[in-house]
């Protein structure tokens, strides 16, 4: 029954295959993509078959463990109905979808990347979906948004589009941080990983018996990365903005399958959240928040497809209401259907303009008249005001970015000697800390808060104030060196997990910041589009991104995994800000790329 | 300095004209700078908009290569234009090295200046609010809920009343700032804003031009429908000064919210804005040599294939056909003149001379089907002969849930209903188009419908004020002209076949784009038959013979027909009205007609690339047929890729074929016109049309990011009215790379059969078509019969060139 796995491999290595600098013909590569999602779907129903048939289902399979440095990290597969209605989906869809685009992309420059991160994104809702554990969830719900951020920007030359796709991305690291602390909480609660079907054969009392403070930080944590994926409020904007790619990948991304994730994710940890009422009431909360806030902008919306964003985002409050309600199965049911009609709506949505040739047409120019809104009939200044704040997005877009950028500006004005010179800085903090430990033997890890917090400033300083490439990173590298020594001063014996997270990491630093240097003075607050003139570097800092943000594609990963995971024993503050570190260092290279790459340079 | 409508419009030059995009109309793209010499308005234009006039280096070195591009004929390009050395254009031409960058328009130099005294994108914040307002504004049934008030108030007005009312003021406004961000008037707003955004009083019109020109497509839409308030079905009161005024309205909010103290930006001086154009002169030379060696290069292989197929001649014609002379017709009429000895064709625009309003019942409306410049003259009505209520038609149920339902609760019951149905119209227009044709109909007549031309009494209609119909006077008038305009008063078969034009395609916001272009980008089945209503009339036969002196025998019978050029059937019209003694030649006709669909169809799926068998005729029409209704065919049809030649003359001239390059096809008969009358009215729409239709493909193709409107697949549909790139851009204009990337530009050779004086003196009192051609937008040349000659036109002249003279 294993073997039947290595056929969802298939879609990750014609990824890979695609993406490797050879064209071939649009044929041929539509034919791989057919088969590579073919094959894994007819695993798929063999899967099916075999569990129903020998009475095990839903069922657990222990894949592989890969073993690093006496820690094991399991490659666990778990089936229910949820596993097979997502798997289903997925491959149904996209091979509507790849058969839709093999004639809609015909002579389209990108078309091989095209295939190439779709298959991507397959492989991720695959690993999604059958996912035993926490941490293999998590791994695939990574690629999910690394794919989502590529079809974003898949115009790689509109500036717009880049800066959308950066936008999002910027929520789906926010939001990430909850699953990661989630996946780590539960290895504390759990002492191994968090396993699906450990949770869902839980009973309730076992549950009662956990640690309860540690049990609601991971019901908030697995809400909180729902959110973002799933694009709940507040965050319920963003598909809006999302729909900068090629038709077929807004259809299946945001659409069909990418935002239904995070219901998916709901649906899996339900025993969990269940238990905690607050929790539970948050969820409806959330729900009937996002359903409001955005069936009145889906009235107003004026465009097509923004007006299919608001509609899904809407439904997906409903899903979350059912959810808190406890229907789960209606659930399954209203993911599946609702994903497939939506689909079907963004894939035709460009024929709206012939059907309402229309407009003119009687029947429908009779049907646009009579139109009933039920805000009209509130008091005029009641109808205004919802009309005005739908228009405006209900200012969330602006808020965030306040929030987000706004309140650092002026400190990081007042400290502008500091920033400046961060290797004075460094110098002149180590040799204070030297000082401190010298004349003090205090204990150790008040050093080990310090650094992480200087890691932490480094983090934020290297995104939101270095405007050069060669600075950000050196202060990127900075960050990296200043949580590993943090973590080190805290516990020794982290040592063999760093060892596990820096040995791939080293390497591609050392890439990225050569890379960087041959790059130092182009200003990272306009677009560049060096990406057609410096394909190679290009190429080779996108593979430095992904294993240095922690993507599943190296052992860094899991190194990143067990590191949080030992960590968390000895402090969960600590954890908490390597993750936000974490999280936030993996921006900046989607910061550094998309300037340096990608866009159209502004006019100078 | 005010800032008034007279400066707007001045400013407004440079926007591009877009209409709603149901009524998409072929135009020069760069319509404002006609009044250039063709060179120097693409000088102009490159340095202005940023733009890359010409086709790739690699495009002229494959033509270089495959010898459609002769290296002499280049030299003596080269060597005719000043200030450029020959070899060292010619070494750049074969090996040089040339990239064009576009940056981005998004931003002029001083909104970035405000930038970087900010440190936020300003203007990308404020753009990205204005557009939303404007599609929320301006829509035309997308949006389930209106916009309060928007039919009544003018734009500013709606958008300060919704703000002075709401409750909550969304960022950047409170309830302070609101009273010195919206002065009771635009005008007033838009001085009173200049003053804080641009203090230096120099610069202001440069900022209100920068302001207008980072949102173009938008701009240009509504500088359109404030000319012509009527393309927007739900009228909206809208013009540049509401924009601009909102627009200032914007920045400065956003700027006051972000702004820490008090400064102001240092914008540049005026000598620096007004650089003189740097860009390098030795390029455009260089690629102007290769364009113009180009096009004469291919002229002359048209002018050769011309002479090497001599007309074989052809017996007395028992079926005639008159086409729209659009080049998607004429392989089609070849293919029909090839099936028989016995058919003959014509080529005239698709409107048939009948500038009309066309009120289909199931409409609203009327919409205008007659070439874009010319005003519609009278208001033709359809009369459903048993008239069953408001119908449903397939249209509706088909697409009824393309759009998220109106209510939520539908929504979800929606999404439950109708997920199997979804799934399974997908499916089965992916795997099997053909066999399940659940497809509207955009542009078919749908019958039995009694169209209405007869008005005897000229009653006229209220709302349009247009007479519903013609008189028998201005009836006969009319057919003897259109017949006298395409030679067709010598020998009437009984049978006559007036064929319009239009296409059907799927999921294609473009497909106005497919429609006939003398008929506004729509159907002419309404022309046709209301043409053949008139001339089959008795009463007009005999006014025609009593006034022109011109027999229409009774025996002739004029049929009406449509063409779909995308899927290439003809649905003919009123069949049953055909005399029984025509019937044989009738099924003849249905017989070389379908042979000649077939073949053309065949010669069509050869273009498309995707196809890489070698179609049988049969296979080839299911294979266009497909396109039609596929999903997901970002090509339904080629269009007009590829044209370069406009013939107007006599059977004999329309022999000439290159492949890639089809020609429109205007039949006219020289030997009845010695005063050059008919060939000047002929003019008249054949040169804004037919220019306007290569001069869009040629601009489109060339500097598609600039001109055209980038790929088609990430396109969305704003309002009904338009497309953007995404949900919150600009509006797109021009073609699509997806219709033009196929496209060899090069400008129409408009070629007549006429002594060159007489040439020379129809151009005259046209002022547009004079302009059009003495500014070399397009080459003219003519063929003198009576000497066998061809003469081109140059500076004012008809110059001869020798008739199978080997240019070099």
């Amino acid at each position: 029954m294993k073997a039947i796995f290595l056929a969802y491999l298939l879609p990750l290595l014609s990824s890979a295959f695609l993406a490797l600098p050879f064209r071939h013909s649009e044929k041929f590569i539509t034919r791989l993509t057919i088969t590579s999602i073919v094959l894994p779907f007819l695993g798929s129903i063999l899967l099916l078959a075999l569990g129903l048939n020998s009475g095990s289902f839903p069922m657990e399979l222990n894949l592989a463990i890969v073993r690093i440095a006496d820690h094991g990290f399991p490659f666990i597969a778990w089936m229910d109905r949820a596993t097979f209605v997502i798997l289903g989906l997925t491959h149904i869809l996209s091979l509507l979808v790849v058969k839709y685009s093999h004639g809609y992309l015909h002579l389209e420059k990108g078309y091989q990347r095209f295939f190439s991160t779709i298959l991507f994104f397959i492989f991720g809702m695959e690993m999604l979906s059958l996912a035993g554990t926490m941490d293999l969830f998590f791994a695939g719900w990574e690629i999910v948004g690394f794919s989502s951020f590529l079809l974003i920007a898949f115009y790689r030359s509109h500036s717009r589009s880049v800066s959308n796709a950066w936008r999002i991305y910027n929520i789906y690291r926010f939001c990430d941080i909850g699953l990661l602390m989630g996946a780590v909480i539960g290895h504390q609660l759990w002492h191994e990983a968090t396993r699906f079907s450990v949770i869902s054969e839980m009973p309730a009392f076992a549950l009662s018996s956990m640690n309860q403070t540690a049990l609601g930080i991971l019901c908030f944590s697995i809400i909180c990365a729902t959110l973002g994926k799933s694009a709940q409020f507040p965050f319920h904007n963003w598909p809006s903005r999302a729909m900068e790619g090629p038709t077929p990948s807004s259809a299946i991304f945001y659409g069909a399958l990418s935002i239904h994730a995070g219901v998916f994710l709901l649906i899996r940890t339900k025993p969990i959240w269940s238990q905690n009422m607050a929790a539970t009431i948050l969820i409806g909360v959330i729900g009937f928040l996002t359903l409001f806030f955005s069936s009145i902008q889906r009235r107003i919306q004026t465009n097509i497809k923004g007006q299919i964003a608001f509609a899904s985002t809407s439904q997906i409050g409903i899903m979350f209401i059912e959810l808190s309600l406890g229907f789960t199965n209606l659930v399954l049911v209203h993911l599946f259907c609702h994903a497939l009609y939506r689909c079907f709506q963004l894939l035709v949505s460009p024929s709206i303009v012939a059907s309402s040739t229309s407009i003119t047409n009687k029947v429908i120019y009779a049907r646009i008249q009579n139109r009933k809104n039920w805000p009209d009939k509130l008091p005029a200044n009641w109808r205004n005001t919802l009309y005005l704040l739908g228009m405006t997005d209900f200012s969330m877009d602006v808020s965030w970015r306040g929030f987000g950028f706004i309140p650092w500006k002026p400190i990081y004005r007042k400290m502008k000697l500091l920033i400046g010179h961060p290797i004075i800085f460094l110098v002149v903090a180590g040799v204070l800390a030297m000082v401190i430990l010298w004349s003090h033997p205090v204990e150790e890890h008040i050093l080990s808060y310090f650094f992480v917090s200087l890691a932490l400033f480094f983090s934020f300083k290297s995104i939101f104030y270095n405007h050069r490439p060669f600075q950000a990173m050196r202060d990127f590298s900075f960050s990296l060196v200043c949580w590993v020594l943090s973590t080190y001063l805290l516990d020794h014996h982290l040592m063999h997990s760093l060892e596990a997270y820096l040995t791939p990491v080293l390497p591609f630093l050392i890439i990225a910041l050569v890379i960087s240097w041959n790059f130092r003075n182009y200003d990272l607050r306009n677009f560049h589009a060096l990406g057609t003139k410096h394909t190679l570097q290009a190429n080779l800092f996108m593979i430095c991104f992904m294993v240095l943000s922690g993507m599943p594609v190296s052992t860094a990963f899991v190194g990143e995994d067990m590191l949080l995971e030992e960590l968390l024993h000895h402090s969960s503050v600590m954890t908490a800000l390597i993750a936000i570190c974490l999280m936030v260092n993996g921006l900046l290279f989607v910061k550094i790329y998309g300037r340096l790459f990608m866009g159209r340079p502004a006019i100078k | 300095m005010v800032i008034d409508m007279d400066f707007l419009n001045e400013v407004a030059r440079d926007l591009p004209i877009i209409r709603p995009i149901k009524e998409f109309i072929h135009l020069n793209l760069l319509l404002p700078y006609q009044h250039l010499p063709f060179w120097e308005a693409l000088d102009e234009v490159r340095t202005r908009f940023e733009a890359h006039p010409f086709s790739e280096l690699e495009h002229y070195r494959k033509k270089i290569h495959d010898g459609d591009l002769p290296l002499p004929l280049l030299k003596k390009k080269l060597e005719a234009l000043d200030g450029i050395d020959t070899d060292e254009a010619m070494k750049f031409i074969m090996e040089g090295h040339f990239e064009f960058i576009h940056h981005d328009s998004r931003m002029g130099m001083l909104h970035e200046c405000w930038n970087e005294l900010i440190g936020i994108n300003i203007i990308e914040l404020s753009d990205g609010m204005l557009i939303k307002w404007l599609s929320m504004f301006l829509d035309q049934g997308i949006g389930h809920w209106q916009m309060p008030e928007s039919d009544e108030k003018r734009f500013y007005h709606c958008i300060q009343h919704l703000l002075n009312t709401g409750l909550v003021k969304p960022r950047p406004f409170t309830r302070k700032n609101l009273k010195t961000l919206f002065p009771a008037s635009p005008e007033e707003a838009i001085s009173r804003h200049l003053e804080f955004l641009c203090p230096d009083k120099e610069l202001r019109k440069n900022y209100v031009i920068e302001s207008i020109m980072t949102l173009r497509g938008w701009a240009g839409l509504i500088y359109n429908v404030q000319k012509a308030p009527h393309l927007l079905p739900f009228g909206r009161k809208i013009d540049l000064i509401d924009f601009l005024a909102v627009k200032l309205v914007l920045e400065r909010a956003w700027i006051e919210q972000e702004m820490n103290s008090k400064e102001t930006p240092q914008f540049p001086s005026r000598t620096e804005l007004d650089r003189p154009n740097t860009a390098n002169k030795k390029d455009f030379l260089a690629f102007r040599a290769c364009q113009e060696a180009l096009e004469e290069a291919t002229y002359d292989k048209y002018i050769q294939s011309m002479i090497s197929h001599p007309w074989p001649g052809k017996a007395l014609p028992s079926i005639q056909a008159v086409f729209c002379m659009d080049d998607r017709e004429t392989p089609l009429r070849r293919h029909l003149e090839n099936a028989s000895s016995r058919v003959e064709t014509f080529g005239t625009p698709g409107h048939f001379g009948i500038d009309c309003l066309y009120h289909h019942p199931d409409d609203v409306f009327p919409k205008k089907q007659c070439p874009a410049p010319t005003p519609a003259k009278v208001l033709l009505k359809d009369v459903p002969l048993h008239y069953s209520g408001s119908r449903k038609d397939g249209k509706e149920l088909h697409h009824k849930h393309n759009q998220p339902a109106d209510n939520l609760i539908y929504d979800w019951f929606f999404s439950y209903l109708n997920a199997p149905a979804s799934v399974l119209k997908l499916t089965r227009n992916m795997f099997f188009p053909l066999a399940f044709k659940s497809l509207e109909n955009v542009q078919e007549v749908k019958l039995p419908n009694k169209l209405k031309v007869l008005n005897a009494d000229s009653k006229r209609e209220e709302k349009t004020g247009l007479p519903e119909g013609y008189t028998l006077d201005e009836m006969a008038n009319l057919i003897f002209e259109q017949l006298q305009l395409i030679g067709f008063i010598h020998h009437f078969a009984p049978l006559v076949f007036i064929l319009g034009h239009g296409s059907n395609s799927e999921n294609n916001p473009y497909f106005a784009t497919y429609g006939c272009g003398a008929c506004s980008g729509r159907s002419g089945a309404a022309n046709a038959r209301a043409f053949v209503e008139m001339a089959n009339n008795p009463q007009v036969r005999q006014l025609i013979k009593e006034r022109h002196n011109l027999e229409i025998p009774h025996t002739t019978h004029f049929v009406a027909c449509f063409h779909d050029t995308t899927r290439d059937t003809v649905e003919i019209y009123e069949m049953e009205n055909v005399p029984v003694e025509s019937l044989p030649d009738y099924h003849k006709f249905k017989k070389y007609l379908s042979l000649a669909l077939y073949k053309n169809a065949k010669d069509r799926t050869k273009d498309f690339k995707l196809v890489t068998y070698q179609p049988v005729s049969k296979q080839a029409q299911k294979e266009v047929i497909r396109r039609s209704y596929s999903l997901f065919e970002t090509r339904p049809e080629l269009g007009h890729t590829g044209v370069a030649f406009s013939i107007a003359g006599r059977k004999e001239m329309q022999t000439g074929f290159i492949p890639g390059h089809p020609a429109f096809h205007q039949s006219y008969d020289p030997t009845i016109d010695p005063d050059g009358r008919l060939l000047t009215t002929i003019l008249g729409a054949l040169v804004p049309v037919c220019s306007g239709i290569n001069l869009d493909y040629f601009f489109s193709r060339v500097d598609n990011l600039r001109f055209g409107a980038g790929s088609k697949l990430p396109q969305n549909i704003v309002g009904n009215f338009g497309v953007s790139h995404g949900t919150e851009s600009d509006l797109l204009f021009g073609l699509p790379f997806q219709m033009i990337d196929q496209h060899q530009p090069l400008r129409l050779m408009v070629l007549v059969e006429q002594e060159p004086h007489i040439a020379l003196s129809a151009l005259q009192s046209n002022p547009m078509v004079r302009q059009i051609v003495y500014n070399s937008w397009l080459q003219y040349a003519c063929y003198d019969y009576k000497t066998d000659k061809i003469y081109f036109f140059e500076n004012g002249q008809m110059i001869l060139k020798e008739k199978g003279q080997e240019l070099l």
